[in-house]
């Protein structure tokens, strides 16, 4: 139970804490302070809720051990995530071109193809001459190609 | 993706309408020559002709031009020419595919009465294919498409 003077002391308590009272008045103080275990827990829970005050502030400072810090980590993850994402975004942009410029592309590679003769079969020569089947029924023959220009002589022999 | 098909589709038919836009008729010269050993200048119908006898096996001193014809055959008919030369000469030419860049057509020569050949061939447009037919002399003869 606090007693008439402990009540006029706070102001003293509060003075004495922050170190405020002369020399002469802190020492008076202290001694009614030995005497009076309420005034000295006042005095502990000062130093408690100061103490903790302290380290909270380093905390902050520090950016450790605070509930805040997952938040921001998460935040700035899902920011640095979304940067991420964006390049995608361009390229999907670019898969969505317009219809008419795929079919512009197609029919460009087409005619390309068939100027450039892809389509079309090998060179013949000036003189190609295939002979699908031949006979002669009284006669031997004999069959002259040349190599370079493909002329073909059928040589009916006596 | 159907317009593309259909891009694909007409670049096709104009591909395989070139055949069909060609000349529905076979057009074919054929020259007749006789060979000899005889020094002189190639006759001026046959100087087509000079460049290739020359790469050719046959090493005679002059090609004379004997006779000459020239037959358009549409597809489906036959072309008769007949020579009447010392060995009297006949041929008959049918068309049977006349595509955009080679013809195709059946040949049957007879000599003195007697078939000598009998073929198919696959010739080149503005080709030429020669039949050495037997005789006293020899001929010659060339069988050109398009001239």
């Amino acid at each position: 139970m606090k007693n008439e003077t402990c009540h006029n002391n706070e102001v003293l308590l509060d003075a004495y804490y922050d170190g405020e009272l002369s020399p002469e008045e802190a020492r008076e103080y202290k001694s009614h302070l030995d005497q009076c275990p309420e005034c000295a827990q006042t005095l502990r829970d000062y130093s408690s809720i100061s103490g903790s005050l302290a380290e909270l502030s380093r905390e902050l400072q520090s950016g450790e051990g605070i509930s805040l810090w997952p938040m921001i980590s998460s935040r700035l993850e899902r920011e640095h995530s979304v940067r991420r994402t964006k390049p995608v975004t361009r390229r999907m942009f670019l898969l969505r071109r317009p219809a008419w410029m795929g079919l512009a592309l197609s029919a460009a590679a087409a005619l390309i193809l068939f100027f450039s003769g892809a389509f079309q079969s090998e060179k013949l020569p000036s003189n190609f001459c295939q002979i699908e089947n031949i006979s002669s029924p009284e006669h031997n023959y004999m069959i002259y190609q040349d190599k370079s220009d493909g002329l073909t002589i059928i040589w009916i022999m006596e | 993706m159907r317009i593309i098909f259909c891009v694909i589709v007409v670049l096709f038919n104009l591909i395989s309408n070139l055949d069909a836009a060609y000349s529905d008729n076979l057009e074919v010269t054929i020259d007749v020559l006789e060979p000899s050993e005889e020094p002189g200048k190639i006759a001026p119908g046959i100087q087509y002709l000079e460049d290739k006898i020359n790469r050719s096996p046959l090493k005679y001193q002059n090609y004379m031009e004997l006779a000459s014809a020239f037959r358009s055959i549409p597809q489906g008919e036959t072309g008769k020419i007949e020579f009447n030369l010392r060995q009297q000469l006949k041929l008959e030419i049918r068309p049977i595919d006349l595509g955009e860049r080679k013809v195709k057509f059946s040949l049957k020569i007879w000599s003195g009465g007697s078939l000598i050949l009998e073929s198919d061939l696959t010739l080149v447009r503005m080709g030429t294919v020669m039949v050495g037919s037997p005789g006293n002399p020899d001929l010659i003869i060339a069988i050109s498409e398009g001239f």
